[in-house]
């Protein structure tokens, strides 16, 4: 009994059961009444008609109760979540891919089988779907593997769930969580009726060693003999060798002076701190790194756990790095600065060329530490694409987070000129190096010219360089493109940038280039659409090409020469080193005036583009000859005290002021006198730093009167040491700690009596190895001491924390501070944690799987697939239940068994006939004589024309007229009268009127004249009656 | 009964059948192929970019695409076999011809030199040292090889130095003509020839958008063509084949055609439009004519191949 209910139970339920009261309300009476009602029928078809009453009405409260119907399915959805993170043995890592792989074709017919990897992130690798997943070939997804979220991919595969079938989670790994909370999200699988397995993946690095952290004072002077602390963890007592190693000025590690020989260690089980001694011998940012080398044999497995890095910064006196566009451009400024006492480190920037950096020059500094020993850094007529996006953006972050300062000195190739709009580097200056609407005094016009499609990836890198000109050229200059699309046509024609940029970067993105068998007819289309541009004074075409197509005729080349046309030619190298190729390409540069670039890494295009466009777009200089005298407007702190006026300059940079109340602009030009202001010097405060623009040159090419100015050093020292990084407040100790993936900045803060200082205003910016600066209010905690924590500190690579602050009385300073993160927290770990896994798997009602082993310690592959099955079917994988409502069709059957009720009621069925026609047919059937029976139409004929006469004789009786007299001719057969009256009225005398023909009516007599007949009669009678 | 309604629904659908045969026969009389075939791709019988082609006796179709394959199809596109060059770097070869004896000549453009193999794909020998170089028997990029009665190998190329060389059959050098510029006689690009029972040599002139006839020995017999869309004119000619009914068929790689040319530079009518339809080419780069008559048109940017009779 039970099983049926649990049988329905399991098939339907209720939506609101609170309707199926009226069950026991409704069907007593209905029973009872209808038993009253229906007595005439006879018991059986009584009874009959009461239950299909009763059950309409149990239908139609059905329907009203929302009776659903449960949809149940066999399918199981089962998801491999596999952790790839850095933790897991590299042998383990292969296993487990075998693993899945094998299990996956465990599958039934109807199952899905689906991936999910996880490291840091997690990631599909594959969806749910009725296939085996196949790991054969290694994993595609793109997964973080520094970290280990169990969480993140339990909720992922939760999420890519289908709705439609059991479910269940296999997961795999060794169960070291370093991030997120993966108890949580299993009893969300577990409230979602989602299993989970589990497949502990387990190692122990009983031998392991770990150099945990290298610390270093934060702040050391020249000459000062510091002691590292180097903290090694080791799992066993074991031997090797500490070294420390610090970064020389390319970056490069190199043995620390004093410790070029490795000292010989013995760790002991647990913590272990050694002090090695470092001399610091001159100013600078000191990154050490510690390097444990273990004995051979001594069984440590991970080497990228036996380094760890530390930076400290030797501050001296203030230095300032200038990084100048050419030797020696700025000897005179240099001098003056140093003559000033402010160290000047001097660096040349590359020029561009094919290969991917740059030809010439010196390694510019590309990390943050690098340019730490520098309270400024000066741009001396640099142009952008001599440094590298990454570059720019380390400088805007040095000014804005670390503040420092930066200079950028005017020049042919600085500001507008130098293609620095739209830059980092424009974001931090306090100038535009665009003027918005300005007079334009002569505009440029240049093709791109292209055909690249045969190196590799050559659209893609095609649409780089486009859009890294078109960034680089002014809003007024022209730009126009051309390829081979079936034969030679305009991508767009050379027209204004302004508003364009926006359809011309469109059209950029659907280009197709195809492969273009000759110069002649692009050029031919290039010289014409720059004919149609009067005011271009530079018209310039840019080719890119592997060379192969026919090279330009000479009619072609003399046009473009008389043209003033300029051609830069760009090999891509799709043919190899193929001197013809070369030779024409450079050809066509060299006739028309133009430069030729052999370009052997794709990467070094974008600025070539960048360069190109520069060059063509300097209508940003103003030059005018006599010099004229520039005007001071107001004096800031930079230019106080400066007697006398200023030198005649000859040229300029135009820029245009940012619009900011930060701005200061001393320094302006009345020339060109058209309304705007033409800063010459223009500073403010960016972030923490300061950023200065001097749109003349330092004493070259337009300020040549300025070298022999009694001021020129003062007012360079002056401007320089404005913009300098403040120095620090010995005050404040700063201390950054890394707790799980977070930063903790603690600072104590002490006055010169060793007294608290309370309620300051501070602020850290921390920079991440990626540059992201992330800020951060401190508060305080305790009397002098003040704490905040910043998160997301996940990567491994330097961080360096800027500490702001303000004290009550308005003294303002900067703290600067950083902790280096060597390596991954997955390489922490010397033992893998199955019992995270056990939990998850006893919460969800999973299993706990294992690896079998062969008697050699290796994976037996074969057993641990025997042991398992992902895709088994038990109490704990719910079958998902799909309701569909079943009222509908409730209705339709209440209707229905309404129509039975009403039969019932009505139809009478002659059983004994029903059984003589049946015994009759089978007789027919057997051949036999069946007895001749009136048929039924017949009787029913019969029994009708019986009634009739019934009902004829009561007629007669009914009406006034006499009984019919024998052959008379009176029509008979229509009523007076009918009904009860007639029947009541009817005399009790009279005769009942013999059977008779119908008689045929005759229409003539109406109905009054047989009245009037009648009574006539009927007068007659009584007369004669008297009469006797 | 049919309805009138009925009747005249059977008349429009007729009406329209009746428009949709006419029309399809014009489009076949207009230029629709009656084959197309190929798949974009590098697996065997795929084409991925095919540039050049040539059918032997059997009409077996041996065609080098943009691999360093040499594929053979049968007439109809079935694939049949396969062989590689022996070096590659970007490009495949872009000159193939079937000589008198069956023999596969290949211009193996980008390793400068001419490599001849049998029709197994076997490597017979080779004409140039595999050097690029301007000086008499080494090469530039060559673009075709033909052979006259006597089996001297005539060899265009493209480069340094735009010219014809002539080997004897056993490859040594005998004479060379032409040069690069735009005169009569001089050639930029010389992308194909062709030569006849006169032993007249058809050379497709690309860059200079003409035909130029030569004798064996370098004479200049005639030029014609012109830059244009107009018949008789042309836009870049790649390739150029001699028919069965010795007309003259020149593949257009800028105007996307054929042009069919009497042997005295008369244009006959053109076969194609720009596009990517069937009927319609982008940028083709070479044709064949099969024993038929018909001609395979090597629609290179749309990776295919096209049959179709002028």
């Amino acid at each position: 009994m039970t099983s049926i209910w649990n049988y329905i139970t399991d098939r339907v339920t209720v939506g609101r059961p609170i309707w199926l009261l009226l069950l026991p309300i409704v069907l007593p009476p209905l029973v009872y009444f209808s038993m009253r009602s229906l007595s005439g029928l006879g018991t059986f078809r009584k009874n009959v008609a009461i239950l299909l009453r009763a059950t309409v009405v149990i239908l139609i409260v059905c329907a009203l109760a929302e009776v659903q119907a449960v949809r149940k399915n066999d399918k199981l959805a089962t998801i491999f979540a596999v952790d790839v993170s850095e933790s897991i043995p590299s042998d383990m890592r292969r296993n487990t891919l075998r693993y899945v792989t094998e299990e996956g074709k465990k599958r039934r017919k109807e199952d899905l089988a689906g991936v999910v990897v996880f490291g840091r992130n997690a990631s599909v690798e594959s969806p749910p779907a009725p296939t085996e997943p196949n790991l054969s070939l290694g994993i595609e997804s793109s997964i973080n593997a520094q970290y280990t979220d169990l969480a993140s991919a339990i909720k992922l595969a939760l999420a890519t769930f289908p709705e439609d079938s059991a479910r269940r989670i296999v997961l795999i790994s060794d169960g070291n969580e370093n991030r997120g909370n993966a108890l949580e999200q299993a009893s969300a699988a577990a409230r979602l009726g989602v299993q989970i397995d589990v497949l502990p993946i387990e190692y122990v690095y009983d031998k392991e060693v770990l150099v945990e952290k290298i610390s270093i004072p934060p702040d050391v002077k020249k000459g000062d003999m510091v002691n590292i602390n180097v903290v090694i963890r080791a799992s066993e007592p074991t031997t090797g060798t500490l070294q420390i190693f610090q970064k020389d000025s390319d970056n490069r590690p190199i043995p620390a002076p004093g410790n070029e020989t490795p000292v010989p260690i013995t760790l002991e089980r647990g913590v272990n701190v050694f002090t090695l001694k470092q001399k610091i011998t001159e100013t600078n940012f000191y990154t050490f790194t510690a390097e444990f080398v273990p004995t051979k044999g001594s069984g440590d497995q991970r080497s990228i756990n036996n380094v760890a890095q530390g930076f400290t910064y030797a501050r001296g006196t203030a230095q300032v790095l200038l990084i100048e566009g050419t030797r020696d451009e700025h000897a005179e400024l240099v001098k003056a600065l140093r003559e000033k006492k402010i160290d000047v480190k001097v660096l040349v920037a590359p020029d561009v060329d094919g290969s991917s950096g740059g030809f010439g020059g010196d390694v510019l500094p590309d990390d943050l530490g690098q340019l730490q020993p520098y309270d400024t850094v000066i741009l001396g007529n640099v142009p952008k694409e001599a440094l590298s996006e990454q570059q720019q953006k380390l400088l805007e972050a040095n000014v804005h987070d670390m503040g420092a300062g930066l200079i950028m000195l005017g020049g042919p190739k600085s500001f507008g000129a130098g293609g620095w709009q739209n830059s980092p580097i424009e974001k931090a200056m306090p100038v535009d190096m665009q003027i918005k609407a300005m007079k334009v005094q002569g505009k440029s016009a240049l093709v791109m010219l292209m055909h690249a499609s045969e190196i590799a990836e050559g659209n893609y890198w095609m649409k780089v360089i486009a859009m890294e000109a078109l960034k680089t050229l002014s809003s007024y200059d022209y730009a126009g493109m051309n390829h081979w699309e079936g034969q030679e046509a305009w991508l767009f024609t050379p027209q204004a940038i302004g508003n364009n940029k926006a359809s011309m970067l469109k059209k950029i993105d659907r280009m197709q280039p195809g492969d273009m068998p000759a110069f002649d007819p692009l050029f031919n289309l290039s010289i014409a659409g720059l004919r149609k541009i009067p005011d271009a004074m530079t018209k310039h075409i840019v080719v890119i090409s592997d060379g192969d197509p026919a090279p330009p005729s000479r009619g072609v080349l003399n046009t473009l020469i008389q043209n003033k046309i300029t051609v830069t030619t760009v090999i891509v190298a799709a043919h190899g080193n193929d001197p013809g190729a070369l030779n024409s390409m450079r050809d066509i540069a060299t006739k028309t005036k133009g430069r030729f670039y052999n370009v052997t890494n794709p990467k070094a295009l974008p600025r070539i583009y960048q360069k190109e466009a520069r060059l063509i777009s300097r209508p940003l200089i103003f030059e005018q000859n006599p010099p004229w005298v520039p005007v001071v407007k107001y004096a800031t702190e930079p230019i106080t005290g400066l007697v006398g006026g200023l030198p005649p300059i000859s040229g300029y940079v135009q820029t245009q002021l940012k619009e900011s109340d930060l701005v200061e602009v001393p320094i302006i030009s009345p020339l060109p006198a058209a309304g705007q202001v033409n800063p010459i010097l223009a500073h403010w405060n960016y972030g923490l730093g300061r950023s200065v623009a001097f749109t003349s040159d330092a004493g070259r090419r337009w300020t040549t009167a300025w070298r022999d100015w009694e001021n020129y050093a003062a007012f360079w020292s002056q401007v320089v040491r404005w913009s300098m990084r403040p120095v620090d407040n010995k005050n404040l100790s700063l201390t950054v700690r890394r707790e799980e993936g977070k930063l903790k900045i603690v600072v104590d803060a002490l006055d010169k009596d060793n007294q608290f200082l309370n309620f300051l205003q501070m602020q850290a910016s921390v920079l991440s190895p990626d540059l992201q600066a992330q800020r951060v209010s401190l508060v305080q905690v305790a009397p002098g001491r003040y704490e905040g924590t910043v998160e997301n500190a996940e990567a491994s690579g330097n961080y360096f924390v800027n500490l702001g602050y303000g004290a009550p009385d308005g003294t303002k300073g900067i703290v600067t501070s950083g902790i280096s993160v060597p390596y991954s927290d997955e390489y922490r770990e010397l033992k893998s944690n199955p019992t995270t896994l056990e939990t998850i798997s006893s919460l969800t009602n999973g299993k706990v799987l294992s690896w079998k082993r062969r008697p050699d310690g290796e994976i037996d592959l074969k057993r641990t697939l025997e042991e398992s099955d992902s895709f088994r079917r038990d109490a704990y994988t719910l079958p998902p239940r799909g309701f569909s409502p079943l009222w509908p069709n409730l209705l339709v059957l209440a209707s229905l068994v309404f129509l039975g009720d009403v039969a019932v009621r009505r139809v009478a069925p002659d059983f004994a006939r029903m059984r003589r026609t049946l015994i009759d047919t089978i007789k027919r059937m057997r051949g036999e004589e069946v007895e001749e029976r009136v048929e039924y139409m017949e009787k029913l004929q019969g029994r009708k024309a019986e009634v009739n006469e019934a009902l004829e004789r009561s007629k007669f009786a009914a009406r006034f007229d006499a009984p019919t007299i024998e052959g008379s001719d009176q029509p008979l057969d229509e009523p007076l009268l009918t009904g009860e009256t007639a029947q009541t009225q009817r005399p009790a005398t009279a005769t009942p009127p013999k059977p008779t023909k119908a008689p045929t009516q005759n229409p003539a007599d109406s109905y009054t004249n047989r009245l009037l007949q009648a009574k006539k009669k009927v007068w007659e009678e009584r007369d004669k009656k008297q009469d006797e | 009964m049919v309805s009138n309604y009925q009747r005249s629904v059977v008349r429009a659908w007729g009406l329209c059948l009746l428009v949709a045969l006419a029309s399809g026969c014009d489009l076949a009389q207009s230029g629709h192929p009656e084959l197309v075939w190929g798949i974009h791709g590098r697996k065997p019988g795929w084409l991925h970019k095919p540039r050049v082609a040539a059918f032997d006796a059997q009409d077996h179709l041996f065609l080098a695409d943009l691999t360093d394959r040499i594929q053979v199809f049968d007439r109809d596109g079935n694939f049949i076999r396969q062989w590689s060059t022996p070096e590659f770097n970007v490009d495949g070869p872009s000159g193939l011809t079937i000589d008198k004896d069956g023999r596969l000549l290949v211009a193996d453009t980008h390793f400068y030199r001419v490599l001849i193999y049998d029709a197994q794909g076997n490597l017979l020998h080779q004409i140039g040292d595999g050097v690029q170089g301007t000086t008499p028997g080494r090469f530039g990029y060559p673009t075709d090889v033909v052979m006259d009665k006597a089996g001297n190998y005539y060899v265009s190329e493209y480069g340094e130095n735009d010219r014809i060389q002539v080997f004897s059959p056993d490859g040594k050098w005998l004479r060379q003509w032409g040069g690069h510029g735009d005169e009569p006689g001089q050639f930029m690009r010389p992308r194909a020839m062709a030569i006849d029972e006169d032993e007249h040599i058809y050379v497709a002139d690309s860059a200079n958008n003409r035909i130029q006839v030569f004798d064996t020995d370098g004479k200049l017999l005639k030029v014609w063509g012109e830059r244009g869309d107009g018949a008789g004119q042309l836009n870049y000619p790649y390739d150029i084949c001699i028919g069965p009914d010795k007309s003259l068929y020149v593949c257009e790689f800028g105007n996307h055609r054929v042009q069919k040319f009497t042997k005295d530079g008369k244009s006959l009518g053109t076969w194609g439009t720009a596009g990517r339809e069937p009927g319609q080419l982008f940028n083709p780069w070479a044709l064949a004519i099969d024993s038929h008559g018909y001609v395979s048109v090597i629609d290179s940017n749309n990776h295919r191949v096209q049959r179709f009779r002028m």
